[in-house]
């Protein structure tokens, strides 16, 4: 049985697992080589922002008894029914959740796959933009990677440049993991 | 004559109900934009994950369109009906 890829991979390589893996314009003679997303600890800001988010109000609860009486009087706690309150709370629950959802949208279908025959970019750009972009392997000048900054070099990844002949659009990925590996493996597929 | 004074309680309250009914709107609406989208990308890159993100993608589109019917019967019908008294 063939072991299926995880799909929360941003760095998927491995020949058994990535037959699991498929995009819509792929053709029939096409194998899927390598998949690339940007690398899982760029998602940190998002999840520290929404937790704080849910975090904040519940402190702010908890402590509103202790704040001076300007601040959390009954002016305030008055101002809506406990009804209205409710509805209000619920709404920001909602609204938290769903800008946790579109940021785990922007980064799990950001993908870029690179088959035998090409390089495509599917690039969706949150909430409703998204572009797909292919290049021939055969088309493809200079491969190069970039990286830098405390955290690049620290979890190790770094912006990826597939450049292309002519006026074709150039392929650009930024902060994927390993960026040595993937600009060699990359190299490798060319013809 | 007696001059109207302003009251920032209710001015808050007001600011704070219409901010409430704007974002309902916006969040049903943004919601449900993010359905088609949610679709799209799913034909675009075909993972197991696929229907798992879809249905919650629809469950913030039924929790969305709940809160702004919720929104406006506690706040708009007794706004309309305090108009019509």
């Amino acid at each position: 049985m063939a072991t299926k890829m995880n799909p929360f991979s941003s760095f998927v390589y491995d020949p058994v697992k990535i037959t699991s893996v498929h995009f819509e314009t792929q053709r029939e003679n096409e194998v899927v080589r390598l998949v690339l997303r940007r690398d899982t600890i760029t998602n940190l800001p998002w999840i520290l922002t929404t937790l704080a988010a849910i975090l904040i109000p519940l402190l702010i609860i908890k402590t509103l008894p202790q704040l001076p009486d300007f601040i959390s009087g009954p002016h305030i706690t008055n101002m809506f029914s406990p009804k209205e309150w409710q509805l209000a709370g619920f709404l920001y629950v909602i609204t938290i959740f769903y800008f946790a959802f579109v940021n785990f949208s922007n980064w799990f279908y950001n993908v870029l796959f690179v088959t035998n025959l090409r390089v495509v970019d599917i690039n969706y750009r949150a909430p409703f933009h998204s572009q797909t972009t292919q290049a021939q392997l055969k088309e493809v000048q200079d491969v190069r990677y970039t990286q830098g900054g405390l955290f690049g070099i620290a979890f190790n990844y770094g912006n990826l440049f597939v450049q292309t002949a002519g006026t074709k659009q150039n392929i650009q990925l930024t902060r994927i993991p390993n960026p040595n590996i993937v600009q060699e493996r990359i190299v490798q597929l060319l013809p | 004559m007696d001059v109207p004074t302003l009251n920032l309680t209710i001015l808050t309250k007001d600011v704070f109900v219409v901010l409430i009914i704007l974002s309902a709107t916006f969040l049903a609406l943004f919601s449900w934009l993010s359905i088609g989208k949610t679709r799209l990308l799913n034909r675009l890159v075909k993972t197991p994950l696929a229907p798992f993100i879809l249905i919650i993608a629809i469950l913030f589109f039924v929790l969305a369109i709940g809160t702004l019917i919720s929104t406006l019967t506690v706040w708009i019908i007794p706004l309309h009906s305090l108009i019509q008294t």
